[in-house]
């Protein structure tokens, strides 16, 4: 089921949180929603998971308005809030068992949430007895228990341990198969491995919307190659580096050079080296990171 | 009507899970048991007949901070906690959440009333002769608590629903039950009021009704006098919680 967002707006007073905002996630993608703090991330989700009307703009589950027809859209969404809140006092189980009597889900369908969560042992303790961890997985249980087409997940990867992680990322993509995800982290490297598309907003407003790969080659343009090579090069030697229109030196032999604009180095470098007699040891092409990406669009 | 039954059954679970909230049942019972059996001049020991009055008496005072003590954590700790919102999100009517609230809370008190129960028992038994008591006065007297019960239950929702801290809410709860029972009788006395309307103004306290049914006297305007203060608190709080939902 898709998700259209259409010209989402929302004020708080005479600040605009949300100004504008268009996007659609197609089904079997995990859109990924980054912002620095304050951006309006929380403030679309919540919009978009039917928990905060916004002051104009619609968003449609498939072709289902979910403020036209709240009660038919609440059917197909999961979401887990950023504060994740959870009865604390409840058991694992418990917890579960409630949110499934209200979805009429079966107590199969609990026990295989509870299995692919890995929560079998953590089923009936105490929910404030579990770490942020296992936490975090309840309340994704609590999110996908009644095997919603879309899924809406606010930070799900914060205070996770790498192990927890990677165990989370691939839940994420398996359950991407047949759903649509919105995913919104301020970890992004997980936002690099876990999304085939980013929307990036700033102040309310969307900067970008598209895949990592088209964004990042659209705010480089130009290659960059770290190279080590031997002997290490002389600064004479630096400038004259074909294609080249800067060299900086890492330290060990080691150098980041950054091509002039719309040039491929890797062809001219390498037959300079051979001509030169120097050996290329090692050379890779580096793309803007994800940071820095992340910068450039948010300032 | 399956929806409200299961959030009734999960709020009981927790209620009853945890310590804190069971413990303030029992030592309502330990204040109501002393206050009913030895409080000097009013305790039953000290009195001459075999009656439940003193009973009847303090426990108004009581349930106006039991009740708000019972319910405060109900709408405001989900609010609070956001557990409210994962309800919202999910096929459930406002009306649903509110009802469901409602029904907790007052099962909670009743359960908590329960016991006292076994004070007719006893008195029945101390009475001489034995079983030398008024039962239709007790009767109408718990008829009357009944509805006390109703309508402190809906305010104490209401004061959960619009004040996410549970203390706070407590305290607006107390003050609410406190003026509904209270205020109207305090009023009505100024000598303004005096032998012109002070009857009408009486009329609006709770506890006129509640010492009118105490006397036997069920009238149908004291029903839907509590039964509209009832709905209006709960009308309140559907909205609040509906303004939660398209804040």
């Amino acid at each position: 089921m898709n998700i259209s967002v259409e010209n989402l707006t929302k004020k708080y007073g005479r600040q605009i949180a949300v100004d504008q905002l268009s996007f659609t996630a197609t089904q079997g993608e995990v859109l990924g929603f980054l912002g620095p703090n304050g951006a309006g991330k929380t403030t679309s989700l919540r919009m978009i998971a039917g928990l905060l009307k916004p002051d104009s703009g619609r968003v449609l589950y498939g072709d289902l308005d979910i403020w036209d027809s709240p009660r038919e859209a609440r059917r197909f969404i999961g979401y887990l809030p950023e504060t994740n809140p959870l009865y604390l006092e409840m058991y694992v189980r418990e917890a579960l068992a409630f949110y499934g009597r209200i979805h009429s889900v079966s107590k199969d369908q609990i026990d295989r949430t509870i299995e692919r969560l890995g929560l079998s042992r953590e089923a009936h303790k105490q929910i404030k007895q579990l770490s942020k961890g296992y936490r975090q997985r309840v309340g994704l249980a609590v999110a996908i228990l009644h095997d919603p087409q879309i899924l809406i997940l606010d930070e799900p990867v914060s205070g996770l341990d790498p192990n927890q992680l990677s165990d989370i990322r691939v839940l994420i993509r398996e359950l991407a198969v047949n759903r649509t995800i919105i995913f919104s982290s301020h970890i992004l490297s997980e936002v690099e491995l876990i999304c085939d598309r980013l929307l990036v907003i700033h102040e309310g407003q969307r900067k970008a919307f598209d895949s990592l790969d088209t964004l990042q080659a659209q705010q480089d343009g130009r290659q960059i190659i770290v190279a080590e090579m031997e002997p290490a090069l002389n600064p004479a030697q630096r400038t004259q580096l074909p294609s080249v229109q800067s060299c900086e030196e890492l330290g060990s032999s080691r150098f980041r050079l950054i091509a002039q604009p719309g040039q491929d180095m890797r062809r001219d470098l390498y037959n300079w080296t051979r001509e030169h007699n120097v050996t290329l040891l090692e050379s890779r092409v580096e793309h803007t990171s994800m940071a820095s990406l992340f910068e450039k669009l948010t300032q | 009507m399956k929806t409200i039954l299961t959030i009734v059954r999960k709020d009981l679970s927790r209620f009853f899970s945890q310590t804190t909230s069971v413990m303030s049942l029992v030592i309502f019972y330990i204040i109501l048991g002393l206050l009913l059996w030895y409080m000097p001049n009013i305790g039953i020991l000290d009195g001459y007949y075999a009656s439940l009055d003193s009973f009847f008496s303090i426990v108004p005072v009581l349930l106006v901070f039991l009740i708000p003590a019972l319910n405060m954590d109900s709408l405001s700790g989900e609010i609070a906690g956001g557990t409210l919102d994962l309800l919202l999100i999910r096929p459930v009517t406002t009306f649903q959440i509110v009802a469901a609230k409602y029904l907790s809370g007052l099962i909670i008190v009743f359960i908590g009333l329960l016991p006292s129960l076994g004070y007719i028992f006893t008195v029945y038994y101390l009475a001489n002769p034995v079983g030398h008591i008024d039962l239709g006065a007790i009767f109408g007297s718990y008829i009357g608590l009944v509805f006390l019960v109703i309508a402190f239950t809906a305010i104490s929702l209401f004061a959960s629903a619009v004040v996410s801290v549970p203390v706070t809410a407590l305290m607006l709860a107390i003050g609410l039950c406190a003026f509904w029972y209270w205020a109207f009788y305090l009023i009505s006395s100024l000598p303004v009021f005096y032998g012109m309307v002070d009857y009408w103004i009486q009329y609006l306290g709770l506890d006129f009704h509640y010492q009118e049914m105490g006397q036997g006297l069920i009238s149908f305007s004291s029903v839907v006098y509590i039964l509209s203060l009832t709905y209006i608190f709960g009308q309140l709080t559907w909205w609040k919680i509906q303004s939660v939902r398209y804040l």
